[in-house]
């Protein structure tokens, strides 16, 4: 057997989940502006399994260089969940309004919007705030450098906002094909910008596989 | 001749400028003039036909296909279909769908140019073989009544002429149309003529300014439907005393789409009625002839000679009281002639089918009774003309691919010396003695007679020398400056991320416009792109503010801009696919919304003058005139929304008001009291003056947003260098997004020809062309001039001299011009057979073409300017 470091388990072990997640989502997916919203649910509920599962196994400590000096996190958990939930549907209407400003049907699809908004911020800021909470998210927003001390969690949570990066560009590539006159059903506002999503967060996860694989077989070969 | 390196840039733009004309004069064909032998005229004459009397040719501009099989509209004229004496059929008109090439081809039978859209507002007169030109050759009488386009054919064909000079007025719904039927009254009690023609204009007016779904169209038709009747009843008369039939022809010249203008290929533009009135015909729903065919069915319904480079077909129905021996005859003949027009293989379908009918028509020769022969020939007759014509209306638009080519290769090899990275300021300058121009010209003549001749049939006339030459001098430059920036090759990389980003966005628009749809939705990208660097630059302002006050700042400055954007990109719904969603504009412009657009111009006027006086007007006196130009704007734009935009008094006023502005600037220019010009303020005024009252925010709107730009990159990019280029870029997007926002499209149709007449009784072509440009372009101009602005202001602040902006400014306008253009034009060569050339391509030619014309003009003015006045321009 080969040996792997933690931070290389990680790494695969998100990417496979990743992966494996939008294969079983391919499966059930039905396009129907009727049931977007099964999509929202898929991947809010995808991703808390995959944080708690890389939480779970390799207990990642997430202390960070903001906070000063080691610093528990506070152990008042009911008003953290309520921040934590005033947060995430923050987010959402953040999203929404973004969408709004690019061009979305501000009145006829507010339905739509809300959706793309909650699943963008679902695989976006909803994974990085459950692993290093909502204060942690906003400093990494708003300020230039935050870095966590534990390498693991650092390479970790580099993971989750390059996957964040991509899955918004994903969805903002996806409204290419809205002027094309095809009259397609998939044509129809959110879909394209779902689906370009969910291949933004595809393509990181496997451009973290191929990374770390490459990586991996370099550095054994050095030593 | 010695040319310093930093004006390469500068130079390129205008050889580019050069070689794009040359290549839009290859690509718009003017119509070749097919000669057709006057054969078949004699032959015609031998038949002895039966022939009309005297014919009405009433024309309502812009009367589509829905409007009159609605029988509520012309209740009159469904009575008479109903009753036998009138029939109805369908017709298909060629693009352009615009006034002036569709009289064209409807009076001579042929396919005019896309030029002629051009050509449409300016008064060229045609020489062309019509059936007017017939009729007076016969010295008969032709009078003519309505819209002044009809000028174009010489004066001496018209006895009498009543037109509406004014016909580009497009507030005008009654007036003319009342002075037409006025002048109709005089004239059918006059027996003096053969031919008249009246054009109506109402309703195409009322397109223009609504839709053809506005209340005052069943109103109109209504009206035209009360002149068929008076003229139906004389007619009648005249029918009955006569043996010779008269005819009334109830025709448009082109259709209208959905959001009420013309000029592209949609069904409800290129599909029109055509109606027989007071002769006994019988009505055809299924085919639809084409437009071309009319000239050739009245020639021989009339008796006269076809003209002669008509090449439409024959629509039988228009044979009237013909037997139906004859009728093959007469089908047989035109046929003959429409196929000695044009080259072709033995092999071709139309020749078959030729061969065919011609072999049917023996056989029923020989036996009359054989209803199926003549049935046959008759059908195979028809089809091989429809065939014919179709395929030389279609030759008479072939591009000349010699200027194409050529200009398509000058464009390349421009973008190529603009892309070479190069530190310009230690590029050479070059140095041409003017006979090191005499080799490179042999040279391109000696191909032009030996090569070119051979493969693109060219003859050698004056014209194309005249371009081989300058092509051959704008060669060698270009080729010189090429190898001068080669020879100093030094790739330099940005630091910023932001540059890169706004690069990418310009290279996706560069290729889009490869896809039609993109073309035709070209806002949504710039309103795409603009808003997500909008979006990008407020995040940025946001962060790394640390207090919250900053903070709260931040929000009160970004976000009003942001959501004033999502109001204002639904002002004007423009392109093409969600044309028909109701916007903002409309909403306003209704009834009931009157209060609302009062209050809108109101707060945009406010808004304006409060923007104007705090950040432009650098002079306190001038105050108070700014303030009461946007008051007397309030008055115009006010009096003017209902119907009458010849609002005389308050825009005299408000000119008057400019005048004092410019002689107040003037003065304290002279005493020195003052540096700036205020052009950029009395711009502004003439601007306002000029827009749609919903337009009144656009000045202010691009304003703050050159303002947020700004700031941002101000605040995010570290070089002055990359400050620069950043803010070049940005400006020229936002210039690109307010010439969307404002209503304009890649599509003729959406050119707001109103503001040509703003405060105007009598047309003047140049103020006209004046005015419409300012009015289009306006978001473009404004932006380039706040660009200048703020670089200005940079440059006094960092200590850049003028040398090194100027050079900025023209290497980055130029490229991000040029290069889209010439990918644009190396598409167009190729898709130059494609569906939509006319309708989607070549529209957009022109407007690319126009702007790169434009900012020509307003780098050699800035250029002019800071060479005299240093750096206190505007």
């Amino acid at each position: 057997m080969y040996w792997i470091s933690t931070t290389e388990r990680v790494k695969l072990n998100y990417a496979m989940t990743t992966v494996a997640a939008i294969v079983v989502y391919t499966f059930f997916v039905q396009f129907v502006p009727q049931k977007l919203w099964l999509s929202v649910l898929f991947f809010i509920v995808g991703e808390c399994l995959k944080v708690f599962i890389v939480q779970k196994l390799y207990k990642l400590d997430t202390t960070n260089n903001m906070e000063g000096v080691l610093k528990r996190r506070r152990n008042n958990k009911v008003m953290e969940s309520l921040k934590f939930g005033f947060v995430m549907s923050l987010t959402v209407f953040f999203f929404a309004f973004i969408c709004i400003i690019l061009g979305a049907p501000a009145l006829e699809k507010y339905l739509e919007t809300f959706t793309l908004s909650a699943l963008l911020t679902g695989i976006t800021l909803f994974p990085i705030s459950l692993f290093i909470g909502v204060s942690g998210t906003i400093s990494i927003l708003m300020t230039e450098s935050f870095d966590l001390s534990n390498v693991t969690a650092q390479a970790f949570l580099k993971l989750l906002k390059r996957n964040a990066y991509l899955v918004i560009f994903g969805a903002f590539i996806g409204s290419v094909v809205f002027p094309l006159d095809w009259d397609r059903p998939w044509q129809i506002y959110p879909i394209p910008n779902i689906v370009g999503a969910v291949t933004g967060q595809m393509l990181g996860s496997f451009y973290c596989l191929v990374e770390t694989m490459v990586k991996h077989k370099l550095g054994k070969k050095q030593h | 001749m010695n040319l310093k390196s930093e004006n390469f840039y500068f130079i390129l733009l205008i050889t580019s400028v050069i070689s794009s004309f040359i290549f839009c004069i290859g690509f718009f064909p003017y119509s070749v003039i097919q000669n057709s032998s006057n054969l078949s005229d004699s032959e015609i004459e031998k038949l002895n036909l039966p022939k009309i009397n005297r014919s009405v040719l009433m024309i309502i501009d812009a009367l589509r296909l829905d409007l009159i099989i609605d029988k509520n509209n012309f209740p009159f004229v469904h009575e008479l279909l109903q009753k036998n004496e009138a029939c109805m059929l369908q017709m298909k008109v060629n693009l352009p769908t615009v006034t002036k090439p569709r009289i064209t081809a409807l009076t001579s039978g042929t396919v005019p140019s896309f030029l002629d859209v051009a050509r449409n507002l300016g008064k060229s007169k045609i020489y062309l073989d019509t059936f007017l030109h017939q009729i007076h050759m016969k010295f008969q009488n032709i009078v003519f009544s309505g819209d002044s386009a009809w000028f174009m054919f010489p004066d001496k064909f018209f006895k009498r002429t009543y037109a509406n000079f004014d016909s580009f007025f497009v507030n005008d719904f009654y007036e003319g149309d009342k002075n037409i039927t006025k002048s109709l009254a005089f004239e059918l009690k006059q027996n003096d003529w053969r031919l008249l023609i009246l054009h109506y204009l109402g309703l195409d007016h009322i397109g223009h300014v609504f839709n053809p779904y506005h209340e005052l169209v069943p109103e109109k038709l209504k009206e035209m439907d009360q002149v068929v009747k008076v003229l139906h009843t004389k007619v009648a008369e005249w029918n009955d005393k006569s043996k010779d039939k008269s005819v009334i022809f109830l025709t448009s010249d082109h259709g209208m789409r959905n959001a009420g203008g013309h000029s592209g290929n949609s069904f409800q533009e290129t599909h029109i009625p055509f109606l027989m009135i007071g002769v006994n015909c019988s009505s055809n729903s299924e085919i639809f002839y084409n437009q071309i065919d009319f000239a050739t069915s009245f020639s021989i319904m009339s008796g006269l000679p076809i003209p002669k480079s008509s090449i439409g077909a024959l629509i039988p129905e228009m044979m009237l009281d013909m037997d139906e021996d004859k009728k093959l005859d007469v089908i047989k003949i035109v046929n003959q002639r429409l196929l000695n027009m044009i080259k072709f293989d033995k092999s071709e379908e139309f020749y078959l089918k030729q061969q065919k009918a011609m072999s049917l028509h023996k056989i029923y020769s020989e036996d009359h009774n054989n209803k199926n022969a003549y049935q046959q020939a008759s059908k195979l007759f028809m089809e091989s003309s429809k065939d014919i014509s179709e395929r030389l209306a279609q030759q008479s638009l072939e591009v000349n691919l010699f200027y194409v080519l050529l200009g398509l290769f000058i464009n390349i090899l421009i973008s190529i010396a603009l892309i070479i990275p190069s530190d310009i300021s230690k590029v050479r300058d070059l140095k041409v003695a003017t006979m090191k121009f005499i080799p490179i010209i042999l040279v391109g003549c000696g191909l032009k007679m030996c090569i070119f001749n051979e493969i693109f049939n060219l003859k050698n006339d004056f014209s194309s020398f005249f371009v081989i030459i300058l092509m051959s001098v704008i060669v060698r430059i270009v080729g010189d400056i090429l190898l001068l920036k080669i020879d100093k090759y030094k790739l330099h990389l940005f630091d910023n991320d932001i540059l890169y980003l706004l690069l990418i966005g310009h290279f996706f628009f560069t290729i889009s416009v490869g896809s039609s749809s993109f073309i035709e939705e070209e806002h949504q990208i710039w309103y795409y792109f603009c808003n997500a660097m909008f979006i990008i630059l407020t995040f940025y302002e946001f962060r790394g503010r640390k207090s919250f006050e900053t903070f709260f700042t931040v929000i009160i400055q970004c976000f009003p801009i942001l959501i004033m954007h999502i109001f204002i990109r639904r002002m004007n719904q423009t392109g093409d696919k969600w044309i028909n969603v109701q916007d903002i504009g409309d909403w306003l412009h209704q009834k009931e919304n009157e209060e609302l657009l009062h209050i809108t111009i109101i707060i945009s006027l406010a808004m304006t003058a409060v923007w104007l006086i705090y950040v432009h007007v650098k002079d306190k006196v001038l105050v108070p005139f700014v303030g009461l130009g946007c008051l007397f704007l309030y008055f115009h734009h006010s009096r003017s929304m209902i119907n009458e935009r010849i609002d005389l008094s308050t825009t005299t006023i408000f000119w008057i008001n400019i005048i004092f502005i410019i002689f107040i600037t003037i003065l304290f220019k002279l005493t020195g009291k003052s540096k700036s010009f205020n052009f950029f303020v009395i711009f502004v005024l003439i601007s306002l003056l000029l827009h749609q009252p919903q337009n009144l925010v656009m000045c202010f709107a691009l304003g703050v947003s050159s303002m947020l730009t700004n700031h941002a990159c101000n605040r995010m990019i570290k070089s002055s260098h990359e400050k620069i280029v950043a803010k070049i870029i940005m400006h020229w997007w936002l210039g690109k997004l307010f010439y969307f926002y404002q209503g304009n499209s890649n599509s003729l149709a959406t050119v707001d020809t109103n503001a040509g007449f703003v405060g105007q009784t009598h047309v003047n072509m140049t103020i006209v062309f004046i005015f419409s440009t300012i009015n289009t372009f306006n978001g473009q101009i404004i932006a380039l001039m706040l660009l200048i602005i703020s670089l200005v202001e940079d440059s006094k602040r960092l200590m850049i001299d003028s040398k090194t902006l100027m050079l900025q400014l023209s290497k980055w306008l130029s490229f991000l011009t040029i290069i889209p253009t010439t990918v644009f034009l190396v598409i167009i060569t190729l898709l130059r057979h494609h569906l939509f050339i006319w309708s989607v391509f070549s529209p957009k030619l022109l407007y690319d073409f126009c702007t790169n014309v434009l900012l020509l003009i307003i780098l050699v003015i800035v250029r002019s300017v800071v060479k005299f006045e240093g750096g206190n321009i505007l």
